[in-house]
C-alpha cells in the first residue's frame, strides 16, 4: 500500500508538472495573441511575388466533393502561366478518376495523374505528384477544402523570403452548423489558428505545416528527403525534418479557407487517433534532430517539443486523475499537507485544464464570433471524449511499438459533403443561407458597409 | 420511506448544473444549421477596392428619386445618408459639409474645409490646404495642398498630387502616378509610379550596370581561388553552408570589405551589411539588420527580420520587407521588369527626396516623406555607420 | 470606464475626426487585437489582491457561512445533522468547521450497496448509450464508480465518515477560492474590453464560487448519508474542482459573448 501511494505521488507530481507547463504555455499564447500589436502578416505583398506553383490534390475516394475543388482552383486569380494543377487519382474505386480526367480535359492547367498501385497512403501520392511537378512552390489542399480565388496569391507571397520552406493557411470548418460535434470542433479550429498558430508565429516560433492549405518550397523538399511515405503524419513530419535543417514555416491567418470537419464522433475518434499516432511517432524518430539542430533557438527546441508532445497530454492527464484518485482513498487524505503544494494541485486541477478553454475564448473574441462562443462550456464533454480517443490510439501505438508491429493505417476521413459539382459554394446553399457572398462574376469588390481590408 | 425533500434537492442541484449548460444548449437550437464563420471566396486583392466598391455604390445611388432639384444639384436620401448629387462644384474656404458629394465634373474647395463623407468627382479634384476629408475619388487628377487631412483612402485614375505634410489615414491610390510631397504621412500608397520631391518622374534616370569584377557569394565553385576572394573581402567561406540545390545560409554576420554579388537564395544569420556597387542577383535574407550601400542593384527580394537601410542610388526590382523598419535614400529606383514591385516595412517606411517606385509603398507604421535631416535622424537612431556604405 | 478597442488608426492621424463618417478601415479579423493596458493590468492585479487577500484574511468567517448554508440544506433535506466538528485545512488557515451527518455502510446492507451499484452503472451506460458526445467522460466515471464497489466491498475499512469527505472537499474548495480571483482577474478585467464588466464578474464569479461549493458539498453528504461512499469518488471528480471549472467557463463564455458582440457593433459605425 505504502509503495502504491509512493507511485500515485509520483505520478501525480509528474501529471501536474507536464500539464502546468502546458497551461502556461497556453494561457501565455493566448494573452500574447490578444495583445498583440501588430500581427505579422503578408498580405501588402501578397500578388507581388508569383513563383512558379504546383498545386498538389490528392484523392482517394472522393467523387462526392472533388469537383468543387478542382472548381474553385481553376477560379483562382494566378497568373496562369505559373501555375499548374496536380490532380492525382489516389487508387480511387468511385468515379473520382473520372471527374480528374473530364477537368483535366477542360483546362489545360489541371494535370490529371491516375495512381493504380503503389504503397498506400497521402505521403505516398505527394511523392508521387512532387516528381511531375515543375514548381519552386508545392501548395497543398486536400480534397475537402474549398480555397478562394486569392488563395494561392495569399499562400505563394511569403515564399519571397529565401528562408521559408513551408507556409500554412488558415483553416475554417463550413459545416460546424451540421452537428454539435462539428461546431465545437469549429471553436477549436479557431483557437488553434487565430489564437496558436498566430501567436507563435510572432514570437519566432514555429506555427505548424498541416500538410493542406499550405505549401513548401520544393527545393527545401528535396533537400530534406522529401515527404516520409511511412509517417500517418505526413505534415508534422516535413515541418520538423525542415526547421531542423534550418528552414522556417510561415502562417498566413487572413489566408482563410474552408474546410470539411467530421460530423459524428466515429469519426472524428479516428481522425483524432490517426494524429495523435502520428504525431506521437513524429516526436521519438525527431526529438533528438530538433533538440540537437544548430538552426534552432533555445526557445524554437523547447516549443518544437512542447508541440510534438502535446498528445501525450491525454494519458498523463489520466495519470494525473487515477493517481489523485489513490490518493483520495489511501489515509494520508486526511494529513495536513502544505498550502504551496496544495495549491499546486488545484491551480492544475482547475486551470490547467482551463488553458484550452481560454484559447477558444481569444479565438471567438478576435474573430468577433459571439454566437459559438456560448457552447465552450460544453466543449468540455469533446474534451473528454478526446482525451479517451487519444489515450486508445497511444496505447495501441506504444503495444504495436513493443510487439514490434507496422502500428496503424492510414484511414481516409469520412466526408459529409454530396456532390454537388461546385454549385453549392458558388451559389451559397451548401452550407446554409449567406454562407458565401453571392457577387457577379468580375465583381470581386468589397460590400460598402463591411470594408475591411488590411 | 421515499427520501422526498432529498429528491427535490437532487432535482433542484440538476436544474443547476442544467443552466450550466442552458446558455450553451439554447444557443446551438440557434445555431443549428447556420452557417459557420464566414469566407469571401470571391476575394482578391485589389489596390483600389475601396474607392472602386465607392465608385458602384454611388451608381446605385444616383438611381433613387431624388428628395430635392434645385437647378443642377439632386439631393437623394439613402438612409441616414444625404446624397448631394451636382455639377462641376467650386466651395469657398471653410465650407463644412456631412454630405456624400457626387459631382458630374471638377471639384475644388478652399482651405480649411471639412467634408464628413466621400467625395466622388467624375472630373478633377482640387483640396485646398488644411482642409480634412473622409475619402476621395476623383476620375481625373487630383491636388491635394499643403497639410490636407484624409481620414481614409485616396483615389485617382490620372495623377494625385499631394502637398506638403498631408495625412492620409489609409491608402492612396492613382492609375497613373502619385507624386508625395516633402512630410506627407500614408498608410500605404500605390501607383505605377509613386515619386517624391526632387524626382523627375523618371524610374531609371541614374541607372548604373554593377562592375563586373565582383566577389560572388556563394561561391561559384569549390576552387581556392573563388574561397581566397570572399577571404580577401572580409568573408569567411567556411560560414557559408548550402541548404538545397538553390538556396545558401551564412552563419554569422555578413558584412565584407568589397563588394559581392549574390549569385544564389541567401540567408545570413545575423547583420548584412553590403558596401556600395554590391550586385544582388538573387534573394536575399538576414535575421537582423539588411544594409545595401550606395548604388546598390538588387535584382531579387530583400527580407530583413529587422530594418533595411537602402542607401542612396539603390535599384531593386522585386520585394523589400522589412519585419522592422525601412529608409529609402534619395536616388532609389524601384521598378520590375514585369511586374510592379512593393516595399513594406512593419515599423515604417522612411522615404527620402527623389525616390521614385513603381508599385506599392505600405507598412502599418506609415509611410513617411523626409528630408535629409529626417533620414539622418533615422540613421542615427540606429546607429547606423554611413561611411562604410556610401563610400564608392 | 476604459473601451480600449484596439483600432487600426495609425498614429500619425493623432487629430481628432469627431464627425468623420469612418475614421478607419476596419480590421480584418486575422490583423484584430486588443491593447491590455497598464490601467486594466492594475485594476486586474488590484481586484485579484484585494479578493484573495479576503479570502485568506476572513476564512473563517467565509467558512462558517459556508457550514450555515450546508447545513440549512442538509437539515431542509431532512438528513440528519448530528453535531458539527472542527477541522484542519491548511498550515496557515484557520481551522473550519464541517456537519457530521450519518453514513451507510457496507457492512450494514451489503445487498442494497450491489444493488445501487447496478442502478448507478445502469443509468451511466444509458446515458453513453444516449449521448455519443459524453461516452469518454460517462465510461471514465462508470469505471470510477465499478473501481468504488470493488475497493469497498474488498477493503470495508476503506469506508470513511462525513467529516473526512468535508474536510477533503474543503480542502479542494478554498485552493479554489484562493486561486480563483487570479485566474478570473486575468480572464476578465485583463482581456475583456469593458473594464467595469470585467471587475463585476471577477466578483461575481468568487461569491457563486463560494455559494455552489456548500450546495454541491450538502448534496454529496446527503448522497452518503443514504448510500454510504459508493458513488463519493464520482460525485467528487465531477461535482469538486470540475464543477469550479465548469461554471468558470460559464461566465467567461458569457464575458466573451458580450464583447464579442459589441466589437462587432463597432463595425457599424
Amino acid at each position: 500500500m505504502t509503495i502504491l501511494i509512493l507511485v500515485a505521488k509520483g505520478c501525480l507530481l509528474f501529471a501536474i508538472a507536464v500539464l502546468a507547463l502546458y497551461g502556461l504555455r497556453h494561457y501565455t499564447l493566448a494573452l500574447y495573441r490578444l495583445s498583440i500589436r501588430r500581427p505579422r502578416d503578408m498580405m501588402e505583398i501578397t500578388g507581388y511575388f508569383l513563383p512558379r506553383t504546383s498545386v498538389l490534390v490528392p484523392m482517394h475516394n472522393e467523387e462526392k466533393v472533388a469537383a468543387d475543388l478542382l472548381q474553385a482552383l481553376v477560379e483562382g486569380d494566378y497568373d496562369r502561366d505559373r501555375i499548374e494543377i496536380l490532380a492525382i487519382d489516389d487508387r480511387s474505386e468511385d468515379r473520382t478518376g473520372e471527374i480528374i480526367s473530364d477537368f483535366a480535359a477542360r483546362y489545360p492547367v489541371i494535370k490529371a495523374i491516375h495512381r493504380r498501385d503503389g504503397e498506400g497512403g497521402k505521403a505516398a501520392a505527394l511523392e508521387l505528384a512532387t516528381r511531375q511537378a515543375s514548381g519552386e512552390v508545392l501548395l497543398l489542399f486536400d480534397a475537402d477544402y474549398f480555397p478562394g480565388r486569392a488563395m494561392v496569391k495569399q499562400l505563394t507571397a511569403p515564399f519571397c523570403d529565401p528562408e521559408v520552406g513551408a507556409v500554412m493557411g488558415r483553416v475554417v470548418p463550413h459545416n460546424s452548423g451540421s452537428t454539435l460535434l462539428a461546431a465545437l470542433l469549429g471553436l477549436e479550429r479557431a483557437a488553434g489558428y487565430q489564437v496558436g498558430q498566430q501567436a507563435r508565429y510572432n514570437l519566432g516560433l514555429t506555427p505548424q505545416f498541416g500538410g493542406t492549405v499550405g505549401g513548401v518550397r520544393a527545393s527545401a523538399l528535396r533537400a530534406v528527403g522529401g515527404w516520409n511515405t511511412k509517417s500517418l503524419t505526413e505534415d508534422t513530419d516535413l515541418t520538423f525534418r525542415l526547421i531542423a535543417k534550418g528552414w522556417k514555416v510561415a502562417y498566413v491567418n487572413r489566408a482563410e479557407c474552408y474546410e470539411e470537419v467530421p460530423e459524428a464522433w466515429e469519426v472524428r475518434k479516428r481522425q483524432i487517433a490517426r494524429w495523435a499516432t502520428g504525431h506521437t511517432d513524429c516526436l521519438h524518430r525527431l526529438w533528438s534532430s530538433v533538440s540537437g539542430s544548430k538552426f534552432l533557438s533555445r526557445p524554437e527546441k523547447v516549443d518544437a517539443l512542447f508541440v510534438l508532445g502535446c498528445y501525450l497530454t491525454a494519458p498523463i492527464l489520466v495519470l494525473g486523475w487515477l493517481a489523485s484518485l489513490v490518493l483520495f482513498f489511501s489515509p494520508e487524505a486526511s494529513a495536513v499537507p502544505p498550502l504551496l503544494l496544495a495549491l499546486a494541485f488545484a491551480g492544475y486541477q482547475v486551470f490547467g485544464n482551463q488553458a484550452t478553454f481560454f484559447e477558444l475564448g481569444a479565438a471567438a473574441l478576435l474573430d468577433g464570433d459571439a454566437r459559438r462562443v456560448l457552447l465552450i462550456p460544453v466543449n468540455l464533454f469533446n474534451f473528454f471524449a478526446s482525451t479517451a480517443a487519444i489515450c486508445g490510439a497511444l496505447l495501441r501505438y506504444y503495444v504495436g511499438r513493443v510487439w514490434g508491429s507496422r502500428g496503424p493505417r492510414w484511414h481516409k476521413t469520412k466526408r459529409f459533403r454530396e456532390n454537388s459539382n461546385g454549385e453549392q459554394f458558388r451559389n451559397g446553399n451548401g452550407s446554409g443561407r449567406g454562407l458565401f457572398s453571392q457577387r457577379p462574376s468580375g465583381a470581386y469588390t468589397y460590400t460598402f458597409s463591411t470594408e475591411s481590408e488590411q | 420511506m421515499i427520501p422526498w425533500r432529498f429528491l427535490i434537492f437532487a432535482g433542484v442541484l440538476a436544474l443547476i448544473l442544467y443552466l450550466h449548460f442552458y446558455l450553451a444548449h439554447r444557443q446551438w437550437r440557434r445555431l443549428k444549421g447556420r452557417p459557420s464563420l464566414e469566407i469571401d471566396v470571391t476575394y482578391v486583392r485589389m489596390e483600389d477596392c475601396l474607392p472602386q466598391s465607392f465608385r458602384l455604390k454611388v451608381k446605385e445611388w444616383l438611381q433613387l428619386p431624388a428628395l430635392t432639384v434645385t437647378g443642377t444639384e439632386r439631393t437623394i436620401l439613402k438612409g441616414h445618408e444625404r446624397i448631394r448629387a451636382t455639377g462641376p462644384m467650386a466651395i469657398g474656404d471653410r465650407h463644412e459639409s456631412d454630405a456624400i458629394w457626387v459631382v458630374d465634373g471638377d471639384f475644388s474647395c478652399g482651405s480649411g474645409c471639412e467634408f464628413f463623407r466621400e467625395i466622388y468627382t467624375r472630373g478633377s479634384a482640387r483640396i485646398g490646404h488644411g482642409s480634412r476629408l473622409q475619402s476621395l475619388a476623383a476620375d481625373g487628377n487630383a491636388v491635394l495642398e499643403d497639410g490636407v487631412t484624409a481620414a481614409r483612402w485616396l483615389d485617382s485614375t490620372g495623377e494625385m498630387i499631394l502637398g506638403t505634410d498631408c495625412r492620409v489615414g489609409a491608402r492612396v491610390t492613382s492609375r497613373t502616378a502619385v507624386r508625395l510631397g516633402m512630410g506627407c504621412r500614408v498608410l500605404s500608397v500605390f501607383a505605377p509610379r509613386v515619386s517624391t520631391p526632387g524626382s523627375n518622374g523618371s524610374p531609371s534616370s541614374q541607372d548604373l550596370p554593377p562592375p563586373d569584377d565582383l566577389v560572388e557569394i556563394p561561391p561559384p565553385d569549390e576552387s581556392s581561388t573563388a574561397e581566397q576572394a570572399l577571404l580577401d573581402a572580409g568573408v569567411d567561406p567556411k560560414k557559408v553552408v548550402r541548404m538545397s540545390a538553390d538556396s545558401w545560409h551564412y552563419a554569422g554576420d555578413l558584412t565584407p570589405s568589397r563588394p559581392l554579388r549574390v549569385g544564389a537564395k541567401l540567408i545570413v544569420k545575423g547583420r548584412c551589411h553590403l558596401p556600395p556597387r554590391s550586385a544582388v542577383r538573387h534573394d536575399l535574407k538576414s535575421d537582423r539588420s539588411l544594409h545595401i550601400g550606395r548604388g546598390g542593384f538588387c535584382e531579387g527580394n530583400l527580407v530583413a527580420g529587422g530594418d533595411i537601410y537602402l542607401a542612396p542610388d539603390c535599384r531593386f526590382a522585386a520585394v523589400v520587407h522589412a519585419f522592422g523598419s525601412l529608409l529609402i535614400s534619395e536616388g532609389t529606383r524601384g521598378a520590375g521588369k514585369e511586374a510592379p514591385v512593393v516595399a513594406y516595412a512593419g515599423d515604417g517606411i522612411w522615404v527620402e527626396n527623389n525616390v521614385v517606385v513603381c508599385g506599392k509603398l505600405a507598412s502599418p507604421g506609415g509611410v513617411m516623406v523626409v528630408d535629409a535631416a529626417g533620414a539622418e535622424d533615422w540613421r542615427k537612431r540606429r546607429k547606423i555607420q554611413t561611411s562604410r556604405l556610401l563610400r564608392v | 470606464m476604459t473601451v480600449s478597442l484596439k483600432v487600426r488608426m495609425p498614429a500619425f492621424l493623432a487629430t481628432p475626426h469627431s464627425h468623420m463618417r469612418r475614421e478607419f478601415i476596419y480590421p480584418h479579423r486575422s490583423v484584430r487585437s486588443f491593447r491590455v493596458t497598464v490601467a486594466k493590468l492594475l485594476s486586474a492585479v488590484f481586484t485579484a489582491a484585494v479578493l484573495c487577500g479576503s479570502i485568506a484574511a476572513y476564512n473563517a468567517e467565509f467558512f462558517t457561512w459556508h457550514d450555515r448554508l450546508c447545513v440549512t440544506l442538509l437539515e431542509w433535506t431532512g438528513v440528519p445533522v448530528t453535531g458539527e466538528q472542527t477541522i484542519e485545512l491548511f498550515e496557515g488557515l484557520s481551522t473550519a468547521v464541517v456537519p457530521a451527518v450519518p453514513v451507510a455502510r457496507f457492512e450494514s446492507n451489503p445487498l442494497r450497496f450491489v444493488l445501487l451499484a447496478v442502478a448507478g452503472l445502469l443509468a451511466l451506460w444509458a446515458i453513453q448509450h444516449r449521448i455519443a458526445l459524453s461516452r469518454g467522460f460517462v465510461l471514465f466515471l462508470a469505471a470510477l464508480l465499478l473501481i468504488t464497489a470493488c475497493v469497498v466491498a474488498i477493503h470495508p475499512s476503506s469506508q470513511f465518515g462525513a467529516v473526512e469527505f468535508g474536510q477533503i472537499w474543503l480542502r479542494g474548495e478554498v485552493l479554489v477560492w484562493l486561486l480563483l480571483p487570479v485566474f478570473s482577474a486575468a480572464m476578465f478585467t485583463l482581456v475583456q474590453p469593458i473594464w467595469l464588466i470585467g471587475v463585476t464578474l471577477t466578483v461575481l464569479v468568487q461569491v457563486f464560487g463560494i455559494f455552489w461549493s456548500a450546495v454541491r458539498m450538502a448534496f454529496c453528504l446527503a448522497v452518503m448519508h443514504y448510500s454510504g461512499i459508493l458513488f463519493v469518488p464520482i460525485l467528487w471528480f465531477a461535482l469538486g474542482v470540475l464543477a469550479d471549472m465548469i461554471y468558470l467557463m460559464v461566465f467567461y463564455s458569457m464575458a466573451v459573448h458580450w464583447n464579442a458582440s459589441r466589437y462587432w457593433r463597432r463595425k457599424a459605425l
